[in-house]
């Protein structure tokens, strides 16, 4: 028998194989937050960028210290631990000490992600989580630093912390289109442009709608996200923003500073749209993004934080399960919600 | 007689047993303890009132105070009175509500509602390292010196007249600048309502 | 040939009560107050002796009182007189104690719903002597302080940076004011119960 005439192999399905994996996945949205991550640097200096390679390395040791010490195989090769890194470094402000992100990263992947089984396992957004715990030092968040391109704004120190002085931390800032809008005021400062392209105070990330919208189209166009989640959630805040806006001032305006302030759009094209943490039915992807949308604006105006993303992101990861549950899609020939058709007693005859 | 009524009666004097033995008990503690407990509770609201107004040597606390309309979070008053039993200011006490809780605010004030010190008495129900921040001296301070005038600055540096809140806790600082406004208004009520007492 | 262990003896009982039946980190029982006072050690140790001083008195009052108390009543029994223990011991602490009774504020009074009380009171005084009764509200007592010193320690430590107030990081030490609330007081507790059944299980099955 010539083998090379026949070589036919007999396999199980599947017989195509994508080349995407997790790690192809990881590296795309890596691409898509890369050009954020370079603005972070131009607008606040050389420290962002150094907090960025701090947070990843951090954020890769403990993924892979932790998995070591529990004898299991090492993930850091999917990289997701470094999307978490990055993730976490642009929700924060670039004053903060090293220290902090330290704990933050650990929190994040330690406590959120590993413990819970590690990728795919975890049921709140890991870098989310990460941030949230920072509140416990509560007043290095109450100042953000003004970008560099205002005037008189000094370089942050890139070796060492900034001091804390009176509970406040030394730094030039200023104040952020979030803090106006709790007001109900629109922010006079910065304009709907400066907005866009990213001249404003804030974390390190969310400052530039712009260059967030471009990694999100990328995203887009290679498959990696689907469109409703960042829709449902962005217009959801924006239409409640328009048909009730916390102030004077036209509805169009109200809706369009309230999309391009603070973290939504961050939030909302890399947080929301986790795969670990998000609904998988089509169905369920609109209510999660129209949920963390509602809780968004319900916090931004009512609540006591100026900033109601990163808690209205975590609110509806805890409700996903149900989400699911819910919107689950008829078996062929079932009853909605998945379930089984019950069974036909004796003598019954089936519907 | 039936069992079940002789369950009953037994029921019945058990539990009167206990409850008399309980409010023995408890009566018994309360004859030991009650005075002690009252002077702790004086010397407490006592030692607050010397912290912001030190000339004060005996307080009097004006018991009926409907008849001068009052803001609803003022909730005691007391004249100070010095060496030699004259009045010489007040010790306003008014309970606002801060940004989780009531905070307990006690101002110490001249007859034409100069504060001369304030002190927070009870913050432990706002944030902590955040609301409860209000009790620091850094904050209270501020208070020192204003009078009718007084404002609250929501941001930037304050006027002369105003006091800024603590970044990040603004609830908090507003509760508080809302009842030491009411202790000066209550104050110059008072020295209205009585006449004008001069010194 | 051993002598057998009488269950009922005193280091018996402690053992029990500290260790291997642990109201709080092995039962799950009284979590409120431990979740809500043990924000710094002094504050636990308190609020430990005081729920200790009441269980005592709680379990022998009952025990003395076990062969007259209907069982019908029994439960309105039990709280009445725990009630008094409580009040009593509220008075005696703001008279005496007066900063630990304001640390501690309205978690004296709830010391007469702690299910740890009620639960010794039926499960333990009801049915045995007093002098065993006695012993029991020590030991578990003794557990439920013991609970308590493990977890404020760790929140006490990580939240204000010092032990027993004595600052152990420094001056400097940035407070994780997390740890002094709710969340905090959860995670503090799941990781406590967590470490302690790891250690006691290795224990056990030496």
């Amino acid at each position: 028998m010539n083998e090379k005439k026949h070589m036919f192999f007999v396999s199980p399905s599947p017989h195509f194989h994508d080349p995407e994996d997790t790690r192809s996945v990881m590296l795309d949205v890596i691409i898509a937050l890369l050009p954020a991550v370079c603005l972070g640097i131009y607008f606040f200096g050389l420290r962002a960028l150094t907090l960025c390679i701090v947070s990843v390395t951090a954020c890769v040791v403990f993924e892979y210290l932790f998995q070591r010490i529990t004898r299991q195989r090492s993930t850091v090769y999917d990289l997701s631990a470094v999307v978490t890194g990055i993730l976490i470094v642009l929700c924060v402000p670039a004053h903060i000490p090293y220290w902090m992100i330290i704990v933050a990263d650990f929190f994040a992947i330690v406590i959120a992600k590993q413990l819970f089984g590690g990728i795919g396992q975890n049921f709140m957004n890991p870098a989310l989580v990460g941030r949230v715990f920072l509140f416990s030092w509560a007043s290095w968040f109450s100042a953000y630093p003004a970008t560099l391109t205002t005037s008189g704004a000094g370089r942050l120190p890139v070796l060492g912390d900034v001091a804390m002085i009176n509970g406040a931390p030394d730094i030039l800032s200023s104040a952020t289109p979030l803090a106006s809008l709790k007001q109900g005021i629109l922010p006079v400062d910065f304009t709907l442009r400066d907005l866009f392209l990213g001249n404003v105070a804030g974390s390190i990330g969310e400052v530039s709608a712009f260059i967030l919208l471009i990694g999100g189209l990328y995203l887009l166009m290679r498959g990696v996200i689907s469109i409703r989640i960042p829709l449902c959630f962005i217009g959801t805040v924006a239409l409640l923003n328009f048909v009730f806006p916390a102030g004077s001032g036209s509805r169009l305006s109200w809706a369009l500073y309230a999309i391009l302030s603070g973290g939504l759009m961050l939030g909302a094209i890399f947080m929301a749209t986790d795969y670990a943490t998000s609904p998988v039915t089509p169905v369920g992807q609109i209510i999660y993004g129209i949920g963390c949308g509602l809780i968004t604006y319900v916090i931004r105006r009512f609540g006591a934080y100026n900033e109601g993303v990163a808690f209205s992101i975590l609110i509806m990861n805890t409700i996903v399960w149900s989400i699911d549950k819910l919107s689950a899609p008829r078996r062929f020939g079932g009853l909605r919600g998945g379930a089984r058709q019950p069974r036909p007693e004796e003598g019954e005859v089936s519907k | 007689m039936p069992r079940s009524y002789l369950r009953l009666f037994q029921a019945i004097v058990t539990l009167f047993i206990i409850c008399a033995f309980v409010g023995g008990l408890v009566g018994a503690v309360n004859a030991l303890t009650a005075d002690r407990i009252f002077d702790l509770k004086l010397q407490k609201t006592e030692a607050a009132m010397r912290t912001v107004m030190p000339s004060g040597e005996i307080f009097n606390e004006i018991g009926d105070v409907s008849a001068y309309g009052f803001d609803s979070n003022v909730s005691a008053f007391y004249e100070a009175l010095g060496s030699d039993s004259s009045c010489i200011g007040y010790c306003v006490e008014a309970k606002p509500t801060g940004f989780a809780s009531q905070i307990t605010v006690l101002v110490g004030l001249s007859f034409d509602g100069t504060v001369q010190g304030v002190v927070i008495t009870d913050c432990s129900g706002e944030t902590p390292g955040l609301g409860n921040r209000v009790a620091e001296p850094a904050f209270t301070a501020q208070f020192n010196g204003k009078g009718a005038t007084l404002a609250f600055s929501g941001g930037g540096a304050p006027a002369a007249n105003e006091v800024s809140a603590i970044s990040g806790a603004t609830y908090s600082s507003r509760g508080v600048y809302e009842g030491v406004s009411s202790c000066i208004r209550a104050a110059i009520s008072y020295t209205n309502a009585n006449g004008g007492e001069a010194k | 040939m051993s002598k057998p262990r009488n269950p009922y003896s005193f280091p018996a009982m402690l053992r029990r009560g500290i260790i291997t039946e642990n109201p709080v980190l092995v039962q799950t029982l009284g979590m409120c107050p431990s979740l809500a006072t043990s924000t710094s050690v002094s504050n636990a140790i308190g609020m430990g002796l005081s729920v200790t001083a009441i269980l005592i008195c709680s379990n022998v009052m009952i025990s003395l009182l076990r062969k007259l108390i209907p069982d019908r009543i029994r439960i309105a029994a039990y709280i009445t007189l725990i009630a008094g223990f409580v009040t009593a011991i509220e008075m005696l602490l703001n008279a005496y104690l007066p900063s630990l009774s304001e640390s501690l504020g309205i978690f004296i009074p709830l010391i007469v719903v702690n299910c740890i009380i009620l639960a010794r009171a039926e499960a333990f005084a009801a049915k045995n002597t007093v002098y065993r009764s006695f012993k029991d509200g020590i030991a578990v007592g003794l557990g439920f302080t013991f609970a308590l010193v493990l977890i404020s320690s760790v929140r006490e430590l990580l939240g204000s940076g010092t032990l027993l107030g004595f600052p152990v990081f420094g001056a400097n030490y940035p407070d994780a004011t997390l740890f002094l609330m709710a969340p905090g007081a959860f995670l503090v507790l799941g990781f406590v119960v967590a470490g302690f059944r790891k250690i006691t299980a290795k224990k056990e099955g030496k």
